[in-house]
């Protein structure tokens, strides 16, 4: 079965065999054709000799013999060797000339003046005739019966060479068809690649209908079904991510009262050591206010999300630096120099500016938190070729070599960095990368120092 | 001064009236829409601190019963969804501005001080940076008193770096609201302003920081 695995050798089994069998049998219709016409053309002539040889019956005084001219002797004995043979029997069934044992008449044959027959003589099968000649018209003297024979293999090997000669145009015919269906199975499979390339153009996020227009009639009953499951996909999808959506929603009010108690027992228990504990529990509650939002985020970066759809032109470098400028106070209060350097002039995305935002902000704010005070944190918007490429660059401690892999994965933190973060920022960036067809990937900052996060952007016209 | 706080986590809503009464204000509390709508047709406050997600009637709707019958209280609204579209419906029905929870508490203390200002200057005519105070309307500024000497063009730049205190303003920023008042400014021209206002401003330890490629950042007062 494993031969049957493609639709072209599919095809090509299903045509090319019947075909092959319709040959066969063509070739065995042929050849009962070709002998039908060699028996007819070579009894004419094996009748002819008779005919020959009867009109040269001669009379004498006491007996019949037959007066052979040479070139009739010569035929019937020194032509082809033991081709042909004759026999006259005169009327009262006496011999007369030729070959003594050729068989006679079958005993059913009908009293006719020519009788053609089958027999075997010598080890090898003939065709005779046997023709009546009467000695003498209308004398009463009865008739001659002439038998003249010749092997029956000169017939078949005439017959079988006809059928050769028919069967090679029509074996050729049968390859050129097998070519055919190899060729046009691909020609009429191209049909297929307008869907496949749409599907391939997709992103991961986007699970609205495949175009059932551009395919063909016998395709359209798989587009519909595989747009049948996308559309169950995405509403289970979607109601997975109002789940998540709806519970961090739903945190957020005891978040928000928690934190307002925490601060006012830290105002109220004054320089005591409760008040570490209050500000620890504060600590916590922002690290809860963290996940929720980036919770929230990440369920609207996934597929399913309403917000997969809403891709618009978008400056990148417009939205990069208004971002960055939001986070200067947090990183003045940081005490890191946050900055930004573009490429002046705009740089188009096609792209859903909320997401986009947020992939920004949870970069710089991923490179505040791994950078120490004093140090830099640089966001870029440049294009590298016709790639429209985002880069934020910070110059702290870095990520190894062998956890950059691993720094997009959810829930995923560097071994022995700072209790702020909770694994999630760079999951969303890569989410949100991958559901505009942009790639994510970590490289050592400038002067081997730091960590550079680099989004690139499909290729656009610029 | 007078609040009204309206927030169904009781939780949440007794550490925001203990907040609020700790900084000297009269607090009353409304668990529900139904009582929000009837105390703020009974009694008067200078602002509203509304929670969307209520029971039943919703601070969405508090709030446009209470535009609709002409109240001009100033309204914080508060909410547990932070998409795009909610924040553009609260403020378009009326709101005066719009926190996501949860927010830090000394930064809703700002923006309730903030709002009642607004709400009784009606405008405000003076921007006040720690010691510097902007009369905007007298187009003169002063440290503790003290004008300080500054041409048109520096003060223009300085009003627009202190409505946007603690924030970038972009060179951009800059350049329109000087052309907005008549003048063709480039870049290299806002360097010199913000390079001459920058040493004005220093005795008094008022920092106007170059945030790289972006602008500047009217550094926050110590006591705002």
């Amino acid at each position: 079965m494993s031969r049957l695995r493609t639709l072209r050798s599919r095809l090509l089994l299903w045509v090319s065999g019947p075909m092959l069998g319709l040959w066969l049998i063509s070739t065995m219709v042929d050849h009962e054709v070709a002998k039908g016409f060699v028996n007819l053309t070579y009894d004419r002539a094996l009748l002819d000799t008779a005919l020959d040889l009867g009109r040269n019956v001669r009379e004498s005084s006491d007996r019949l013999y037959l007066d052979l001219p040479q070139p009739v002797i010569e035929m019937l004995i020194s032509g082809e060797q033991g081709r042909f043979f004759y026999r006259a029997i005169g009327p009262g069934g006496e011999y007369i000339s030729g070959d003594p044992d050729l068989p006679d008449l079958p005993p059913d044959a009908l009293d006719d003046r020519v009788t053609y027959y089958d027999a075997v003589y010598r080890g090898g099968s003939i065709r005779a005739v046997a023709l009546r000649v009467p000695v003498r018209p209308g004398s009463g003297k009865g008739a001659i019966l002439i038998h003249v024979a010749e092997r029956g293999t000169l017939r078949t090997d005439f017959a079988r060479q006809i059928m050769l000669r028919m069967m090679i145009p029509q074996a050729i015919l049968v390859l050129l068809a097998t070519l055919a269906v190899w060729f046009g199975v691909g020609i009429g499979l191209r049909a297929l690649t307008s869907i496949r390339t749409e599907i391939e153009n997709r992103s991961h996020v986007d699970l609205s209908p495949i175009a059932e227009a551009g395919a063909p009639v016998e395709v359209r009953p798989l587009v519909r079904a595989m747009n049948d499951l996308l559309s169950r996909l995405s509403a289970a999808l979607a109601a997975q991510q109002r789940f998540i959506a709806d519970a961090a929603h739903q945190l957020r009010t005891p978040i928000a009262a928690l934190k307002t108690q925490t601060e006012l027992a830290a105002r109220q228990v004054g320089d005591s050591e409760a008040k570490a504990t209050m500000q620890q529990l504060h600590t916590a509650a922002d690290h809860a206010t963290r996940l929720v939002n980036q919770l929230l985020t990440m369920a609207r970066a996934e597929p399913g999300s309403h917000r997969s759809v809403m891709r618009q032109p978008v400056d990148l470098a417009a939205l990069a630096r208004e971002v960055t400028g939001e986070w200067v106070p947090r990183a003045l209060t940081l005490d890191i120099d946050l900055g930004f350097a573009d490429a002046s002039a705009p740089v188009e995305i096609n792209a859903d500016p909320f997401l986009i935002r947020e992939m920004l902000s949870n970069l710089v704010d991923n490179a505040l938190n791994y950078t120490p005070p004093g140090g830099h944190v640089t966001v870029r918007v440049h294009r590298a070729g016709d790639h429209p490429t985002l880069e934020v660059e910070d110059n702290g401690r870095g990520i190894p070599e062998e956890e950059r892999g691993k720094v997009f994965e959810r829930f995923y933190r560097i071994p022995g960095s700072s209790p702020e973060g909770c694994g999630l920022g760079l999951a969303i960036v890569r989410e949100i990368a991958q559901g505009h067809r942009a790639t994510a990937s970590v490289q050592t900052g400038a002067g081997g120092r730091g960590t550079r996060i680099i989004v690139k952007f499909p290729a656009s016209p610029r | 001064m007078r609040l009204l706080i309206v927030e169904d986590h009781p939780i949440l809503a007794n550490g925001l009236i203990t907040a609020l009464k700790g900084a000297d204000y009269a607090v009353d509390h409304a668990a529900t829409g139904e009582q929000a709508d009837h105390m703020l047709a009974t009694q008067h406050y200078d602002a509203v601190i509304l929670d969307i997600g209520l029971p039943k009637l919703d601070g969405y709707e508090v709030l446009r019963r209470m535009r609709r019958k002409g109240s001009k209280t100033p309204v914080l609204m508060l909410t547990a969804r932070d998409a795009l579209e909610d924040r553009v419906k609260g403020l378009d029905l009326g709101a005066d501005d719009y926190l996501t929870k949860p927010y830090d508490l000394p930064e809703l203390e700002a923006r309730v001080r903030a709002l009642i200002r607004r709400g009784q200057s009606g405008g405000g005519a003076d921007l006040i940076h720690g010691d510097l105070t902007l009369d905007t309307a007298g187009r003169r500024a002063t440290i503790k008193d003290t004008p300080l000497d500054l041409s048109a063009r520096e003060l223009g730049v300085l009003e627009v770096l202190m409505l946007r205190a603690g924030r970038v303003v972009s060179k951009e920023q800059l350049a329109e609201q000087l052309y907005g008042w008549g003048e063709e400014v480039g870049a290299n021209a806002i360097e010199v302003y913000v390079h001459r206002l920058r040493k004005k401003l220093e005795p008094a330890g008022i920092n106007v920081r170059t945030i790289r490629g972006l602008g500047y950042l009217l550094e926050k007062a110590a006591h705002e």
